[in-house]
């Protein structure tokens, strides 16, 4: 072979190999498509929230289990008031989380008296649960039970009319409670609970 | 070998030959390999001084063929270099390496719905559901990520819901 030769074939074959390395990476770097879905993808900013909205109630089990209700309570509203992951959006677990952290502030509120708060968080918790699912089912019953309390302390204080109105409006609630968890139930023996 | 051949009259190839041979014993400039075997052979039977038209023939072939590998090198130099980059280009500096093909079926926030059984207690079990959530999602993260990563991939993610239910860890 002569010297010609030679470097052409050397000069080939490494273009070759530069050609083919490149066009290996080109190839790699093409994108994915978008996801059709609209809903956000599980990622470390959700967990994140649920991470602290687990770990707050996890403080409020121990100090309700000490007696310290209102420490309790202090440890649940951090949930509530915590910044929540995607800004802007409503994702699901983190609406249902408030939800069912709401619902347990009103229990606690109930505990100690405050039956107004009570009141005023449930109302809150329902904002957060619209649909009909287990943590609308027992916000409303958690909400019938405050309008039964509150019921009663209206009764004691001789507001007869309001203590009938508050009863009244706790037996609807514990009614509407009692519907949405057979619909949840039924839906999910139907195979298409959501 | 059948030895009668030798007294066959020379073919044109080995007449051929022997003219080149003839050539480049005349004239030292020419390559030959047999030429240079037999002033070898000669050389070392009866040594003679060197002509001056001998050696600077020498001289410039040699420089000749020096020059040839000087090419040579320098060719396969550069080659060499070229591919090296394109090796640094594709291992060191090639970014963030993402699958090809379709987007891999990531697990997307939705209800916690499908982890519970049944109606929750009036009161109590609030840790509990906040447990089962949070492992759940962390395993969809943990899915996603090897989704990404294209390493498996991602089961329904509903599906998945409906078999966490009551598994504690």
């Amino acid at each position: 072979m002569t010297d010609g030769r030679f470097s052409i074939a050397a000069i080939l074959i490494a273009s070759v190999t530069a050609g083919a390395l490149l066009l290996a990476r080109c190839d790699r770097q093409v994108e994915p498509p978008a996801a059709s879905d609209d809903a956000a993808v599980v990622d470390t900013e959700l967990l994140a929230f649920l991470s602290l909205a687990r770990s707050h109630h996890h403080e409020a089990t121990i100090l309700e289990q000490s007696g310290d209700k209102r420490g309790a309570i202090d440890a649940l509203r951090k949930i509530t008031t915590a910044a929540k992951p995607h800004a802007g959006e409503k994702l699901p677990e983190v609406e249902e989380v408030l939800a069912d952290a709401y619902a347990r502030i009103a229990d606690l509120e109930l505990e100690i008296k405050d039956s107004e708060n009570a009141r005023k968080d449930v109302e809150t918790g329902l904002r957060h649960a619209p649909d009909s699912t287990y943590f609308r089912g027992h916000l409303l019953e958690v909400y019938g039970v405050v309008e039964q309390t509150r019921a009663a302390e209206l009764a004691d204080a001789g507001q007869d009319g309001a203590a009938a109105e508050a009863s009244a409006h706790a037996l609807t609630l514990l009614r509407q409670a009692v519907d949405v968890q057979e619909g949840v139930i039924g839906r999910a023996l139907d195979g298409g609970a959501k | 070998m059948n030895h009668d051949d030798d007294f066959a009259p020379p073919s044109e190839e080995e007449i051929r030959e022997s003219e080149r041979l003839r050539e480049a014993l005349e004239d030292p400039a020419k390559e030959s390999e047999d030429a240079d075997l037999l002033r070898a052979v000669k050389s070392a039977a009866s040594p003679k001084a060197l002509a001056k038209e001998e050696l600077d023939a020498s001289v410039e072939s040699a420089v000749a063929r020096a020059r040839g590998g000087v090419v040579i090198r320098v060719a396969f130099g550069a080659s060499l270099l070229v591919a090296a980059a394109a090796v640094v280009l594709f291992f060191v500096w090639r970014g963030p390496v993402r699958p090809t093909g379709p987007a891999p079926e990531l697990a997307r926030a939705r209800s916690t719905q499908q982890l519970f059984e049944g109606h929750f207690d009036l009161q109590g079990g609030e840790s509990a559901r906040i447990d089962r959530i949070v492992v759940a999602r962390a395993d969809d993260l943990r899915e996603n990520q090897f989704a990404r990563w294209g390493v498996r991939t991602l089961e329904r993610s509903e599906s998945a819901d409906t078999e966490r239910r009551g598994v504690k860890r």
